[in-house]
């Protein structure tokens, strides 16, 4: 199945198109490839299968826009789908990264994954965005995801060195994350994200550069439902905080204040 | 799949028959609606609408980050309702129409996204269109095509402005002009101001209607804002409804200071009758100066009796036509902008680019938006 990844959770803008196999694809394959006669001549006792990957990444691009996330994610859609020769017809999925994020540009990722599920009566999975780049960037050690919330303030979850999440996600001041850090127990290693920056001064950790990539990380942390064509739960965005909205107090007096009141400042 | 799939960058023209649908996200209401390209005007197939003006009511205005969480979690079960309430399936449909501006940049967006989304899912062209010109182009649903030129006052909660319309395709250079707007509050801004001030909650415009009904107009004479004969010259067909506002509070505020009942009634009925008065006398004065025999009346203060009332009278005596759609065509509505989007391509345009973004500060002359 063909499967539609989509992020716009930061200012990185990424879409990606992803080749799952299920699973009785794989097995004929390989069933396939062990009927074939044993290649080459060292024959040391094992048939030469070729590889069938459970996933497959066909395209992926990204456009860096912090403002641009509606007026850049369908050319961008559109040109995984041209890079890899398939037509939007043959998406059998939408994963979207459902946040946090800075919340038009996240609001942009999702209504366009809903709208595309809608469209082609396809389901549309959300993935929490930090758990894609942590499949996207693991290595050896815990780390944390960071990225920008901005008000100078970071979105952060913590991650062990298989991936499982431990932490998050949660919006905080970068200066408040060694506190963090040590409240929870987590011993990170090394930060990744976009954003990662202040955190990586106020935690004196090192930032590395994922070296997978998002939409196949997308496709993977939701390889479950997929696979066994779960009905997907609401879309529900990682927003973390509230709106902004006051609610109005007692309208300023026009008429001038009497002369024996003490005079407002 | 459509019937004029093109490349991006060629004119597109749907034939009579062809349905548009048309997204709204532009501030606390989502509305999708669908219309069919006739010979004549747009047809109304059906429309949905949601509103979180609910949850805006406690903080006594539009909060624009409450608005846009609304309109991702409103957008594709209202498409799902439009759908059911104007009878079609999903593939009938031709080409999108999306609100492009003005209004709200994060709800704007989140209707430019589906949209764009939709389009390219049904392999349909896509036109991003102007709000004002929806509140015009609705009328033409219900009423019909539209002389040309016509005269339009819009009038809601976010706009007061006067058109002169001579297209609502968009294929002329003097399409649609602006020849006045408030230089301050909106006329349903104001309504909502005076309703705080006298505790009747938000928004103000239907329950202020109510009370009025019952109370003596000419109990207080409250200014009629740039009226006078010094504001001819700079402001001939603008309003301004921030003076009118403060002199409500200041005779509110003076009889609570003298332990004087307020007579809500009256105060009412005196400040509704300068929004009306004001309203409708500049809109007759600017027909009768351009000689424009067809006043259109939209917005959702055209909800209100005693505007309907005034205009109606004044428009008569003045011999104008007087057309005021529906209450249901005259709010937010998406029909109103697949309605656009119908004129526009019965007509035949270039669909939008694929960059299309918001414009929360489109200008009302660009009637569809590259
Ligand atoms: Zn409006």
């Amino acid at each position: 199945m063909l499967v539609l990844a989509i992020d716009t959770s930061t200012p990185v803008i990424t879409a990606g198109l992803v080749r799952l196999n299920q699973p009785h694809e794989v097995v004929a394959a390989m069933e396939a490839a062990a009927a074939l006669p044993l290649s080459g001549s060292a024959n040391d006792g094992r048939a030469f299968r070729p590889a069938i990957d459970v996933r497959q990444l066909l395209a992926e691009s990204t456009v860096t826009d912090a403002f641009g996330h509606a007026e850049q994610l369908m050319p961008l859609v559109r040109g995984v789908l041209d890079q890899s020769a398939h037509t939007i017809g043959e998406i059998s999925a939408v994963v979207v990264g459902i946040g946090p994020g800075p919340f038009t540009g996240l609001r942009v990722g999702m209504v366009t994954a809903a709208a595309l599920g809608d469209a082609r009566d396809i389901p549309v999975h959300g993935v929490p965005s930090h758990d894609a780049m942590a499949r996207a960037a693991m290595g050896t050690g815990d780390f944390l995801v960071v990225t920008d919330a901005r008000r100078r303030e970071v979105y952060v979850s913590a991650y062990r060195e298989n991936g499982a999440r431990v932490y998050g996600p949660a919006v905080i001041a970068p200066a408040a994350l060694p506190e963090l850090v040590a409240e929870h127990g987590l011993s990170p290693e090394w930060l990744t994200g976009a954003g990662a920056g202040p955190a990586s001064e106020a935690l004196g950790l090192p930032v590395r550069e994922p070296g997978g990539s998002v939409s196949e990380s997308l496709v993977a942390c939701a390889v479950g439902p997929l696979l066994t064509a779960a009905v997907p739960g609401p879309l529900t965005p990682l927003y973390l905080r509230r709106p902004d909205a006051a609610e109005p107090t007692a309208p300023k007096p026009v008429l001038p204040v009497e002369p024996h009141a003490p005079a407002a400042r | 799949m459509s019937k004029a799939a093109k490349a991006q960058g060629d004119i597109v023209r749907l034939a009579p028959g062809s349905v548009v649908m048309g997204i709204e996200s532009s501030c606390d209401e989502t509305g999708v609606g669908f219309v069919r390209i006739t010979d004549s005007a747009p047809e109304l197939l059906g429309h949905a609408l949601a509103s979180s003006a609910d949850e805006h009511a406690r903080f006594g205005g539009v909060v624009p980050e409450i608005a846009s969480r609304a309109h991702l979690q409103a957008l594709v079960p209202t498409v799902h309702r439009a759908f059911d309430a104007a009878g079609i399936g999903q593939g009938g449909v031709d080409a999108i129409a999306v609100t492009a501006g003005p209004g709200l940049a994060g709800s704007l967006l989140v209707g430019v996204a589906a949209a764009k989304a939709y389009a390219t899912a049904w392999g349909v062209p896509l036109f991003g269109v102007n709000h004002l010109a929806g509140h015009v182009a609705a009328d033409t649903l219900e009423h019909g095509p539209l002389p040309k030129p016509a005269l339009a006052l819009l009038v809601s909660g976010g706009h007061t402005q006067l058109l002169r319309v001579t297209s609502l395709a968009g294929d002329v250079p003097d399409a649609i002009t602006e020849l006045g707007t408030t230089i301050d509050d909106a006329a349903g801004e104001a309504y909502d101001k005076v309703a705080r001030l006298l505790d009747l909650g938000y928004p103000g415009g239907p329950v202020i209607d109510t009370l009025a009904a019952t109370g003596d107009p000419r109990a207080i004479d409250f200014p009629r804002g740039l009226a006078a004969a010094k504001d001819d010259a700079a402001h001939r067909y603008d309003f301004s409804f921030s003076g009118l506002k403060t002199a409500v509070a200041r005779h509110v505020e003076g009889l609570r200071r003298d332990g004087k009942a307020v007579p809500v009634e009256d105060v009412c009925a005196s400040f509704q009758e300068a929004v009306a008065d004001v309203l409708t006398a500049k809109t007759v004065r600017a027909a009768t100066d351009l000689g424009i025999g067809t006043v259109v009346i939209a917005g959702g203060v055209a909800a209100n009796g005693r505007l309907r009332a005034l205009a109606g009278e004044r428009c008569a005596a003045a011999g104008l036509e007087l057309r005021i759609p529906r209450i249901g065509l005259c709010t937010d509505n998406g029909a109103m902008i697949a309605a656009v989007g119908a004129h526009v391509a019965a007509v035949g345009a270039v669909p939008s680019h694929e960059h299309l973004g918001a414009d929360p500060g489109l200008p009302v002359e660009i009637v569809h938006a590259a």
